[in-house]
């Protein structure tokens, strides 16, 4: 009876064994590649190779590759009862089989040792699903490989293209002239998106100003059309709102709030971003108005705790990472950081710059996942030039940085080092003037 | 000055607090005094019959108009209406068919500040005034700027220290709060402070100085009840306490100064307690409370709630009435009805108590939440009867009502005079 039981058990084994040894979870199409990914355990290790299968036809042979542990997959093992395991990351890349870009279901031979598997999975051909699948899967090192780069910079591309203004709402009469453009990127209704409208309207200095939202979240738009549409009947500061159709990310709603934009000077300000008095918009334009060689300028930005958030990047001669924020987590009257002067870069988060500039740097690079490095990138393009960023320390301001971000579905995964790879191609720290 | 708005948060009929009582005061004398004047009050509750839309014609000692707003949909973090509709509907309508020449705001709370903003913007040419009752623009604890825990006074505020005080807020929500509730408090051209002390508290806070102005409630009495008639042998033996009974008002240091008492001196006294005991929120302090109203009973008398009407005939065996607030308070109701009925105080040693009160003078000041120090002053002055006289012939009346009025009239008149000389 004991003995029958063990038997019992070990055949269970060995059927998760093989259910389990290989599993495909992505199949992603673009820059007419096609990338199949997903795990592998135990006796999937026998797997050498496989050959796809779309509408019928076959494809290519093409090898399977290894990459780094999966401990979720093997979290999964070791629950069923397969103590031992340990679960890897495989991919296989492939030319894109003809129609694919369209979707369909993908059927996989997988071959090697051990038996023929035949495994299926649905394509993902849309830019920003695929995109987030490319996100979230293998790693085969911890430097980013080429292939992948080129295939997530063609996704991006296509996500890009595909997001456009929708609509657009106008509150109350804008400015004839404005000297200052500001420009809020919204994502999700922003709790301090009331605190951030009344601190603007109660500021005389915003009378001559220009100000546009870009809803970078469509899901969203009920919400904050509303909220606006409140705050406007109550404080009278008249805006646009401008609806994306889908999310885009930081740099395509600035430049989709700069190319409607009609101030002298573009403010590029996050949502999160709040004044602490009146008058600072004032001060900024002061600062730029006698520097003519001026690039981008910013301001002391500080985190709710009082911590200094932000006072300008310097790019270190080596290692990781390419920038470091000065001063962030030091006192916000920590002396040096009380010093205005020319920085190497200024963050997007409170960016002033002129708009005829931005027009002719192209605005922001868009070639950037979400939001990141753009800024730096924009402040590098200035330096290029001859001009020089600077840092207005006497212009204070709080920060809530990330709050607005954490949600973002990309903000996990691989977005970060997909960013810095592509910053570190564009700006190599050995050959800056 | 022909026609005036008065908007405050609740209505005395529903709430007898200090301040819905001060509030009243001025929007009922106001029109004596040749200002027409709408009541517009904010409540959380059903409508109260004694409150709702009344035209008091013929009806003397009332604001000309009374207009009940419901306030039950609120967010009282950031101090802002849920329902903008009603604030820019029904709220607004009311203030236009008024056709006011000074809107006075006694409190925002049930109405949002955005409220201040809005009426800014639809009334430029006239002057707008704020009543700083407490400290709600600065502590999101009920506005009494006592620290959540060690229950200890609050300096002033800080995104950190409030987060602090509520760990499942973000610090940055604070920060925000203070910009949201600064941005609309700009709509102001004047506060009014009741006290030197709480007008301090918001300059710290950044409140310009020059737009403060200082002036206590006026406060006038029907009667005023004469002093107790001592028999020969008898001594001012007898302690009061008036107010509503919430953690900050400092019971249980009253409680505990009364259970010690007996140790100290051999004297008989008595302490009778009036006030509303409000077991909702607090059932901690109505558990401390009531087990130290045990230890005590052989001299302490809890008599529940009481009317403020029925003050004249309470306050008249009493000698002494005692305020032993565990916060800093602002400029206390007590205090003036005490001092209207020549009755001399012992008060915590805090804020607007410490101003309104001359220790030695008019009343007795203790280290704030110091009951053996309380027990001490008290043996002291049963002990001691020559610093009964000594304190009452020090003491000064409170503003009378009329006089009360007529400052602010002055006010707004004033304001209104430097604003349309600002547009010419």
């Amino acid at each position: 009876m004991v003995l029958s039981n063990r038997m019992k058990a070990i055949s269970y084994y060995r059927s998760i064994w093989r259910q389990e040894s290989l599993a495909v979870e992505t199949a992603v199409v673009a820059d007419g590649k096609l990338l199949v990914s997903g795990w592998l355990s135990g006796r999937g290790e026998d797997a050498t190779h496989l050959t796809p299968y779309f509408c019928g036809r076959p494809g290519p042979i093409a090898p399977i590759e290894r990459g780094a542990a999966r401990p979720d997959a093997t979290h999964h093992l070791r629950h069923r009862g397969l103590f031992g395991a340990q679960a890897y990351d495989w991919r296989a890349m492939l030319p894109a089989p003809i129609g694919a870009e369209d979707g369909g279901v993908l059927l996989v031979v997988v071959a090697g040792r051990g038996k023929d598997q035949n495994l299926s999975i649905k394509l993902t051909a849309e830019p920003r699903a695929a995109r987030a699948a490319l996100l979230r899967g293998v790693a085969l090192s911890d430097v980013p490989e080429m292939s992948w780069m080129t295939m997530l910079g063609a996704i991006q591309t296509d996500c890009v293209k595909n997001c456009q203004v929708r609509s657009e709402i106008s509150f109350g009469k804008m400015v004839a002239e404005p000297t200052a453009s500001l420009i809020v990127p919204l994502y999700g209704p922003s709790p301090y998106l009331a605190a951030q409208y009344m601190a603007l309207a109660s500021d005389p200095d915003l009378n001559n100003m220009e100000v546009i939202f870009v809803l970078d979240d469509p899901g969203h738009e009920t919400a904050v059309r509303r909220e606006l549409t409140g705050l406007f009947f109550v404080a009278g500061l008249p805006c646009r709102l401008l609806i994306h159709n889908q999310n885009g990310g930081f740099a395509v709603a600035i430049n989709h709030g700069a190319a409607r934009a009609r101030g002298r000077y573009l403010l590029l300000l996050n949502s999160d971003i709040l004044p602490r008095a009146p008058g600072w918009l004032g001060e900024l334009l002061k600062t730029a108005a006698v520097r003519p060689d001026l690039g981008c300028l910013g301001a002391r930005l500080l985190y709710a705790n009082g911590q200094i958030q932000h006072a300008g990047v310097t790019r270190p001669k080596s290692g990781q990472p390419p920038i470091e924020i000065r001063y962030q987590g030091l006192p916000a009257e920590h002396p040096p950081a009380g010093r205005s002067g020319p920085v190497e870069a200024v963050t997007g988060a409170c960016l002033l710059i002129s708009r005829e500039l931005f027009a002719t740097l192209g605005g922001l690079d868009e070639g950037f996942i979400v939001g990141d490095y753009e800024d730096i990138d924009l402040c590098l393009k200035c330096q290029e030039r001859g001009l020089v960023n600077y840092y207005d320390a006497d212009v204070v301001l709080w920060h809530f940085e990330r709050q607005s971000f954490i949600k973002h579905e990309l903000a996990a995964g691989r977005r970060w080092q997909y960013n810095e790879a592509r910053f570190r191609q564009r700006w190599p720290v050995g050959e800056r003037g | 000055m022909k026609r005036a708005v008065i908007i405050a948060h609740n209505h005395p009929a529903v709430q007898p607090g200090g301040a819905e009582i001060a509030a009243f005061d001025l929007a009922r004398t106001l029109p004596s005094q040749g200002v027409e004047t709408l009541w517009l009050s904010s409540t959380a509750g059903p409508p109260a019959a004694d409150v709702l839309t009344v035209t008091s014609e013929g009806r003397p000692d009332r604001p000309s108009k009374e207009v009940q707003f419901c306030g039950a949909d609120y967010d009282s973090f950031w101090h802002r209406h849920n329902q903008v509709e009603h604030l820019t509907g029904p709220f607004l309508k009311v203030i236009e068919e008024w056709q006011p020449d000074v809107i006075h705001w006694q409190h925002f709370f049930r109405i949002g500040v955005e409220g201040m903003t809005l009426l800014r913007r639809r009334f430029p040419g006239i002057p707008h005034l704020l009543t700083l009752q407490e400290y709600l623009p600065l502590c999101y604890r009920d506005g009494q700027l006592v620290r959540r825990g060690p229950e200890t006074l609050c300096s002033g505020p800080s995104p950190a220290k409030c987060h602090g005080c509520f760990q499942h807020i973000p610090m940055a929500m604070f920060a925000a709060r203070e910009v949201w509730i600064k941005s609309n408090l700009t709509a102001i051209d004047r506060f009014i402070a009741p006290s030197e002390f709480l007008a301090e508290k918001y300059v710290a806070w950044g409140i310009e100085r020059a737009k403060i102005e200082i002036l206590d409630y006026g406060r006038s009495l029907e009667r005023v009840a004469p002093h107790r008639p001592l028999k020969p042998g008898q001594r001012r033996n007898r302690f009061a306490y008036f107010g509503q009974i919430t953690p900050y008002k400092g019971l249980p240091v009253l409680l505990r100064a009364a259970i010690r008492l007996p140790a100290l001196t051999r004297q008989p006294w008595t302490l009778d307690i009036y006030g509303n005991l409000n077991g909702k929120g607090f059932p901690e302090l109505v558990r401390d409370f009531n087990k130290l109203l045990r230890a005590a009973r052989a001299r302490v008398f809890y008599h529940g709630a009481y009317d403020l009407n029925d003050l004249p005939r309470l306050i008249e065996p009493v000698d002494w009435v005692i305020i032993p607030s565990t916060w800093w308070e602002n400029s206390p109701l007590v205090i003036r009805e005490a001092f209207g009925h020549r009755r001399p105080v012992i008060v915590s040693d805090a804020g607007g108590m410490a101003e309104k009160v001359r220790h030695g003078v008019d009343g007795l000041r203790f280290p704030l939440g110091d009951s053996a120090s309380l027990a001490d002053i008290m043996a002291l002055v049963l002990e001691d009867q020559s610093w009964w006289p000594r304190l009452v012939g020090n003491i000064q009346p409170p503003l009378g009502l009329p006089e009360y009025a007529t400052r602010h009239r002055t006010i707004y008149e004033e304001l209104s005079r430097k604003i349309s000389k600002g547009r010419s």
